[in-house]
Order: structure tokens, then sequence, then C-alpha cells
């Protein structure tokens, strides 16, 4: 079935001329002839002529008279043309070698063309917007640590805005806040989408214009203004696309809204394709928005003839001005970002290193075939060696090589693109979230002449060392060594060794580079993350302020939810928390309290509001001191359990129970200290600060994310967790049910996605060096039957012949393995920042990897070492 | 400038002769082709869909095929298949190319070829 399939996708590459004159016929031709023998030979035969046949039939339909064979003229065209023929001919002759060819060549470039597929819309691509060069991200950084990406306050980016005239148009978002809306439309159930708050300028900055309506002024830039533009998407979803939306009201979390605008569908959202719709942003003076409340993200259009660091310097002259009028704002700077650079920043890595390790792939690929037509033209080397002496130009011989090399490199391309496209979907199935800007992969001028180009390089790589050869045939030299049927001089068995040598050494690199980043994810997946992940069931459950306005109508609805939780069969323990741990940063506000000597200090610290068992559903162990119970209301003092590293530091050798520290604007008094947790899925710890939702209701609307351990599976939790929800309340949307282990390994995708690829090719690239081993010896062996059959009429041991041909085996292999071990150890550092726990020349991996290229080298050169002793030395003397 | 005259087509492809050989004395659809190929000629590597389609369709903008219906009943399935015969032009061509090679296979310099290999 696949055979039909292919040999149906190859005949669509013919002309369409051609394919509509007689596709439906070649097909069951093709068919007849597999009824009549249904083997695999059969219809690899017709997909190597098909292939084989396909530039000729381009030729044919450019360059047909109505009435056929081309006249034989002589001008250079038709000179090429000929010679086309007669290699492609020549190649049609040889199906075995030619098969072997372009399949390499199929593989080398596929891989290629997939990986660079994805470099080029993840990270050469402009970003889906108008000019995106003159885009940019601002963050805040403190003057001590200027690397900093951190959230950035209302009032700076107004005065930014106002006065740096850096910037065309600046736009804010809230990224802070993770949590959607429950939009109800008219008449059904509730739904959860993730809501943008954005300011005026965002819009404008990003030159996106709405499909429909208009988007937010700057004077509804103010709290209570509601009003929501839809995304396409959105609209299309819950309006049917109805024009007449835009007036209309739609309920996002119990409120009504007055929908104003549909953007068109090509916008994609700075944070995200899944933003569904856009609310204005408060950015009003006062309230909430303080020169030290840092929640806002920003990006902004450089200002006509303003250059990046012109930018910078007009934004660091605003932020001078304020130091020195708020000295709270002292320590702050804000940093230009170029918004590319930001998005694609952290893919960037990985995609270069897979680049990297595709091109060895194409490397080795090309090595393998110039071998092939290295073996093939020596075979011809009589043949050259008569034309030379005949007189033909050395110039023509070489073309006529490079035409062949040429003409595989080309079908090996477009077999090489069916690789790429099967490629590309595999790489993104594989990962389709884990690649920043995935969604966008697709098909691009560039993509072709990429491939093209790849193509070209090929067939001139690997078709110049035979053409070199051919042109360096010495008439008198063969012609003499010919008498003994020998083909190929020492010399260019040497040059055969080289290229064998050169594969392994790649090959090597690439085991290196595989073995690295395996033991790299096993050190990630073995890595302590302070609390246990299995079987334990997360969703995230949001209360809209509009029906729960009151703090302790929250806390009531939490207790009874939580307890309905608890009840369920099945279930052991069950707790809730603000952010889920190993999930990345999140509410760094940071604590300040009294050192031993009584002053104030300050130290990062993030903060996470919980709400029943967390810490006994997760396995976090209590070092000191109790957790929280009924005894902690709104209306008793503030209390805090802190993490081991947070008591350390801040309290060293003090008993930490009982302090106090302030943060949110509140104190707290220490009760108890639990074990530190990860913060990201690298096991990165970070000291927190964990406050009771029963106390701390009131500081915002805080959407919990629950944490529910199980007896049995914890996708098993979900519907009964959903009917507890509704039996509640009807409307509330139990939002991205996941098991915590996937909400760990979400973070790991990209380790995992590099580290397969890379497996994948160094798995190629052992095959194809194992086959060019074997194929060498093989060559040696058959080549030398005269002079082994003369060693063992003369009593040579069969395991002396073995012995002679796995040295010569081993002699390639050890030479291509030192020039590897040299090539990975300069290139190890461009892994340094992809491994995790690891080395880049970890010793361990570098030894097993010489082990097994040297065995599998063995392996490969022991078929042909055994042929050897089977020579019988009559026969071979016979063929004198 | 359609060629009218068989000796304006010569040489031809040792393929091509042979296709319009076989179509000389039936009516031929694709595999019929591959068979009769297969069964005249044993030595040969057997004739793939893309070169002979290649060549079928260049020997019907010469006019030297034709199709023709089918000389029989097809068997009821989908598959599409469509006889060739030669035309008059082909008839003459294939004719005058036997010619040609006969007087080739007829001079000394290619006897005495023959008769060192044997």
């Amino acid at each position: 079935m696949i055979g039909l399939r292919l040999v149906a996708w190859l005949i669509r590459l013919y002309p369409a001329a051609f394919r509509q004159r007689f596709g439906a016929e070649m097909l069951a031709t093709y068919l007849d002839q597999r009824d009549a023998a249904p083997t695999l030979r059969r219809t690899l035969a017709t997909l190597g002529n098909l292939l084989l046949s396909l530039p000729a039939a381009y030729l044919e339909a450019r360059g047909r008279h109505p009435a056929a064979p081309p006249a034989r003229k002589t001008s250079p065209m038709s000179n090429f043309v000929s010679e086309l023929r007669q290699v492609s001919r020549a190649l049609t002759r040889q199906p075995g070698f030619s098969v072997v060819a372009i399949l390499t060549l199929a593989l080398g470039i596929g891989a290629n063309t997939a990986v660079f597929s994805v470099l080029n819309s993840v990270v050469l691509a402009p970003l889906p917007y108008d000019q995106p060069e003159q885009l940019v991200r601002l963050y805040t950084a403190s003057r001590q640590e200027p690397g900093q990406r951190q959230f950035l306050t209302a009032l700076d980016l107004l005065d930014v805005r106002e006065q740096s005239g850096a910037f065309a148009q600046l736009g804010t978002l809230y990224t802070y806040r993770e949590t959607g809306g429950d939009l109800t439309p008219p008449g059904e159930q509730p739904r959860r989408i993730r809501v943008m708050d954005v300011s005026a300028g965002y819009f404008a900055a990003l030159r996106a214009t709405p499909l429909l309506g208009r988007t937010f002024t700057p004077d509804e830039e103010r709290p209570g203004v509601a009003r929501l533009v839809l995304s396409y998407r959105l609209w299309r979803e819950v309006a049917n696309g109805d024009p007449a939306i835009i007036g209309r009201t739609i309920s996002l979390n119990g409120r009504e809204y007055q929908v104003i605008g549909v953007m068109r569908p090509g916008f994609r959202d700075v944070a995200g394709e899944d933003v569904a719709a856009w609310l204005p942003a408060n950015l009003e003076r006062g309230g909430s928005n303080s020169r030290h409340n840092h929640y806002l993200s920003a990006i902004a259009r450089l200002a006509p003839g303003v250059t990046l660091a012109q930018a910078q310097a007009r934004v660091n002259a605003v932020m001078e001005r304020n130091a020195a009028q708020f000295p709270g704002s002292k320590d702050r700077t804000m940093r230009v970002l170029p918004l590319l650079d930001d998005t694609v920043g952290e893919s960037r890595g990985p995609v270069y290193v897979l680049m990297g390790a595709a091109g060895l792939v194409l490397l080795i690929a090309c090595l393998n075939v110039a071998n092939l037509f290295l073996a093939r033209s020596l075979g011809r080397s009589r043949d050259l060696a008569i034309r030379t002496a005949l007189g033909a130009h050395r110039a023509r011989l070489i073309r006529q090589r490079l035409t062949e090399s040429l003409l595989v490199a080309v079908v090996g391309g477009a077999a090489g693109s069916l690789v790429a496209f099967w490629g590309v979907k595999l790489l993104l199935s594989v990962s389709p979230t884990s690649l920043a800007r995935a969604e966008e992969v697709g098909f691009d001028p560039l993509l072709l002449g990429f491939a093209l180009a790849t193509t070209v390089l090929t067939g001139l790589l690997f078709g110049a060392v035979p053409a070199w050869r051919a042109s360096r045939v010495d008439p008198t030299e063969v012609l003499h060594e010919g008498a003994r049927g020998n083909t190929g001089g020492r010399g260019s068995r040497r040059v055969r060794d080289l290229l064998v040598a050169g594969q392994l050494a790649v090959a090597l690199v690439l085991l290196i580079g595989a073995g690295v980043l395996m033991k790299s994810f096993i050190a990630l997946q073995r890595v302590d993350l302070g609390f246990e992940a299995s079987r334990v069931e997360t969703f995230e459950v949001n209360l809209p302020v509009a029906r729960y306005a009151d703090p302790a109508q929250r806390v009531l609805f939490h207790q009874a939810f939580r307890q309905r939780l608890a009840e369920l069969p099945g279930v052991e323990a069950v707790g809730a928390v603000s952010w889920l741990p190993a999930n990345g940063d999140y509410h760094l506000w940071g604590v300040e309290y009294r050192d031993a000597a009584g002053a104030e200090q300050g130290l990062g610290a993030q903060i996470r509001v919980i709400e029943g068992d967390l810490f006994g559903t997760l396995g976090i162990p209590l070092l000191k001191g109790r957790s929280f119970g009924a005894v902690d209301r709104s209306d008793t003092s503030g209390v805090a359990l802190i993490s081991k590293s947070l008591a350390e530091k801040a309290y060293g050798a003090r008993d930490p129970l009982g302090q106090s520290f302030r943060t949110g604007s509140r104190s707290f008094r220490v009760i108890g200290v639990v074990g530190d947790v990860a913060v990201a899925a690298n096991g990165t710890r970070f000291p927190q600060v964990y406050l009771s939702h029963a106390q701390f209701a009131g500081n915002r609307n805080w959407s919990l994310s629950y944490v529910v351990r199980t007896t049995r599976s914890p996708e098993a939790a979900v519907g009964p967790a959903r009917a507890a929800l509704a039996a509640l309340d009807p409307v509330l949307v139990l939002h991205r049910p996941r098991p915590l282990d996937d909400v760990v390994a979400q973070h790991r995708a990209r380790e995992r996605f590099t580290l397969l690829l890379m497996a994948t090719f160094a798995a190629v690239a052992l095959s194809l060096a194992a086959v060019g081993v074997y194929g060498v010896l093989s060559y040696a062996v058959t080549q030398r039957v005269h002079e082994i059959g003369v060693r063992m009429a003369l009593g040579a041991r069969p395991v002396q012949v073995r012995a002679a041909v796995l040295r010569h085996g081993l002699l390639i292999a050890s030479l291509g393995m030192a020039a590897g071990l040299v090539a990975a150890l300069g290139l190890s550092r461009a892994l340094e920042r992809l491994v995790f726990g690891v080395s880049p020349r970890d010793p361990l991996v570098f030894v097993t990897v010489v082990l097994v290229l040297g065995a599998v080298a063995l392996a490969a050169g022991y078929v042909p070492a055994r042929r050897a002793t089977r020579v019988q030395p009559l026969e071979a003397l016979r063929g004198e | 400038m359609p060629r009218t005259s068989p000796k304006q087509f010569l040489p031809l492809a040792p393929l091509d002769f042979q296709i319009l050989s076989l179509l000389a004395g039936r009516e031929l659809h694709g595999y019929g082709i591959v068979q009769a190929c297969a069964q005249a000629f044993p030595d040969q590597p057997s004739l793939e869909i893309g070169s002979l389609y290649r060549i079928i369709g260049r020997l019907l903008d010469a006019g030297l095929i034709r199709e023709v219906d089918a000389p029989h009943p097809e068997p009821a399935d989908l598959r599409v298949r469509r006889y060739y015969t030669v035309t008059a032009l082909g008839r003459a061509v294939g004719k005058a190319e036997a010619e040609r090679l006969r007087a080739l296979l007829a001079h000394p310099a290619t006897l005495r070829l023959l008769g060192a290999r044997r």
C-alpha cells in the first residue's frame, strides 16, 4: 500500500501535461506489474526508475518540438542535454547503486531541510507584524543585575511614553496575570479564555487594525471600562461571525462587557496565539499604579530614525530623572530589547545545535556517496584512461562526472523534500509547544532555495573527489595495471580509506553530542524537585469577582469545594495553591525582615497562597512548627510558613518560629518551616513564603490550582471533581485539568525534543558510517583476492587473513575516531548552554562512544574479513 | 516542423525501436508492452513505467504510434488501460531502422567484432 502511495506521489512530481496524459495509465500498469510479482524489489525498481526519469521528463517537456526526438545540434545546451541523457541512462542501468546513493542523500538533505524549516520559522523569519525590526520589548532590571527581565510599573511606562520621545507607540500588556476569564456567551455554558489587558498603544505599535469596530483609546485606560475586543477565532465561535456583535454585550466573569472590535484572522498577540480577547488596561496614576507595583509588560515601536541605542539612551534619561525625584526608583533601570530576540531567545541554542547536527549528517551522506561514486569510477578507470589516451578533454571528463553527481543530488534532493515534508510534521508532532512560535512553521520560498542550494552544494561536494580522480588518471599507469584486473591504485584506495575515516569522525562527534544530551536529560529526570508529582491531578478554579466580590465568600467556597473533593472515592489528599510548583517564577514579591542586629533587610522570595493540605498532598516535609489550621482566620494576626532556604538566609542560626517579616504590605509571623520546592523543572530553588488563603483572600481574587492526590490514575479524578464543582456552582469552569507529572514534563519538552533529534541523527550517522566501513573493506577484499589466494596457498591460516583485513579496518577506525575526538572536544562548547548537570566533555560519554563506535566498526569489518578467509586459493590464482 | 520522411527519424533509440517493433505485431496496452518486452528480451532489465511512458509519449508525439480501442473486453476494474498500435509512418520508420541496423550488422567490421567474441 505504501508502495502504491509512493508511486502515485512520484508520478505527481512529473510535468503537468505528462501527468495528465499518462498518470492514471502509469498507475494501472504499475498495479498490473505488481499483481504479477508483488515483491519489494518490483516496487523499488519502479520507484528508482520514476525518480531517475523525472529530470528527463522535464527536459523533454520543455524542449520538445511538436514532433519528437530532439535534433542533434551542438549548442552547449543541447550538449548538456545529451550529456544528461547519457548520464541518466548510465544511472538507470545500475539501479542498486543509484537507489542507495539517492536514499542516502535524501536522508541527509531531508533532515537538513526539515531542521532548517524549523530554524527558519522559529528563529530567522520575522515576527508576524509590519516592520518587525522596529519593535522592542521593555523590561525593568536592577542596577546590580542589569540582565534581569522584570515587570514594569505603569508610572515608569507612562513617563517614558510621554517624555522620552524614543517610541512612536508604546503598548502595555498584563502578562503577569496568568488567569483568564470565564466567558459566558448567551445561552451557552461558560468557558475559560485567555484575556489580555492592553493599553491603547498596543495595537497601534504592532500596526494591527481591527477587522470590525475599533480598538481602545487612551481615555479608556482607566479602571472599570467594561469594553472588549474579540479575536477573530473567538468571534467566529461565540457570535458565528456575525458583524452585528459590535455594540452588543457579552458576559465575562459575571460582568457585562461591550464588544467594540474584532481583530483580523492573522493577528497574533505577543503573549501567544491563545489570547482570545483584550480588555483596556488601567494606567491611571494612583490606586494600584504606584511606583512600587511592578506588574506590566510592554512593547513599543521605535520612533522614525531612532536606533535601539538612542532609544535606550532616551529611556535612561527619563529613568535617571525619576531616580532623582522618587528615591524608591533609584535602583531601577529600564531595558530596551529587540522583540525578536526576546521572543525566540531561548529556542535559538537548541535549534542551532540541531542545525549543526543535521549538517554533519549531510556531510556523512556526502562522504558516503562520494565513496560510492569513487568506487564506481575506479571500476571505469580503464575506460577513462582509454578516452584520455584518445584525446578526450580533461575538462569534459570532469564535467561529465559532475553532471552525474549533480543529477543524483537533484533526484536525492527531490526525495529529500519528501523526507523534509514528513520530517517537519514529525518534528512538530513531537514538540508542538516547546519551540517558540512552532505554529508558524511552514512552507517558505526561502526553504526551497535552501534545499536547492544544499542539493547543488552536495552534488559538487561528493562529485568533486571522483571528478578530481578522473582528471588525474594516467593512461599508461592504468593500462599497465589493467592486466591484473586491479581497479584503482594505491592512491585511490587511500582516498577511500580517508573518506570512511571522515565518516567515522563525524559519526563520533554526533554520537558524543547525543551521549552528552542523553546524560544531561537523565540528570534532569532524576533531579529532586522537593515534591511528589506522581498520582496528582491538577486543575484551576477561578471565582469571577462579579459574583464572588466578598473575600470571605471566596474563602468559604474554596473550603467547601476542597471538602467535597476530599470525600470523593480514591482521593487521598487535597490542597490548592496560587501557582503550581516547578512551573516557573511567579509572585516575586520579596520579604522585608530584621537581621540579628535588628536592622531592616530585604530578600528575594516568591509568594504562594495556599488552601487545604498542600504540603501533605505534594509530600513537602514540614520541618518545624505547624501548618495552617482553623485558628488562622481573617480576623486573627497574619501567619506564614517559609521554606528552609528562606529560613536559613533570613534568620541563620536563630529560630525562625515566631519571627516577623513583611510582604505584600502586611506583616506575618512565621509559624512553620517546610522543605524547599523547585520553582522550575530543572530543580532551581527559590526562597518561598506560604500564606493562608483564608487570611489573605482579601489581597486579590486568587485563582487557585488544586492538587488532588489519588490512589488510582490521576485523570480518573477529573470527572467526579467537575461534578462536585457543578454541584456547588453550575457556571464555574474546571480549567485545564492535567496530571502534575505533565506540568513538569511540559517544561522539559525542549530538552526531550533536542535529545530525540540528536539521537536520531547519531543513529543515522552510525549506520552510514558502518555501511562505509563495510563497503570499503569488502571492496578491499575483492581487490586483494589474488594476494589473499597466494598467501593462503603459501600456508597462511584463516585467522591471519582475517586479522589482516580487520587491521585495515581498525586503522581506518582509529584514524577517524582520533580526528573525531579532536573535533568533538572543539565543538563541545556549543553544547555548554544546553546541558544540565553534566559537562559537555564528560569522560564517561567519550569513552563509551569510542568503545561503541569501535565495536560497530569492527562488526562492520568482520563480514568482509570472514569472506576473505573463504577465498579458494586455486580459484583466486586461476583468475589470473 | 513535423518530420514526414522515415529517414529523418533515424537512428532510433534502442528502446524506442523495440517498442515500435513490438507494436507493429499487435495492439498492446502499457503492461502488455512490459510483458512482451520481458518475453522477447529476457536478458534486459525490466521496462519501468517512468521510462515506458516517456517513450510512449515521444512516439505518440512523433506520430509513430496511435491509440486504438481495446481489441477485447476489459477486466471489470477501474484501471485505465489504453491500447497502442503503430501508424503507417511508424511502420515505415521501424522498417527503415531495421534496415539500417541490418546494413550495420552486415558490415565486415561488425562481423569481425562478432567473430572475435565467439
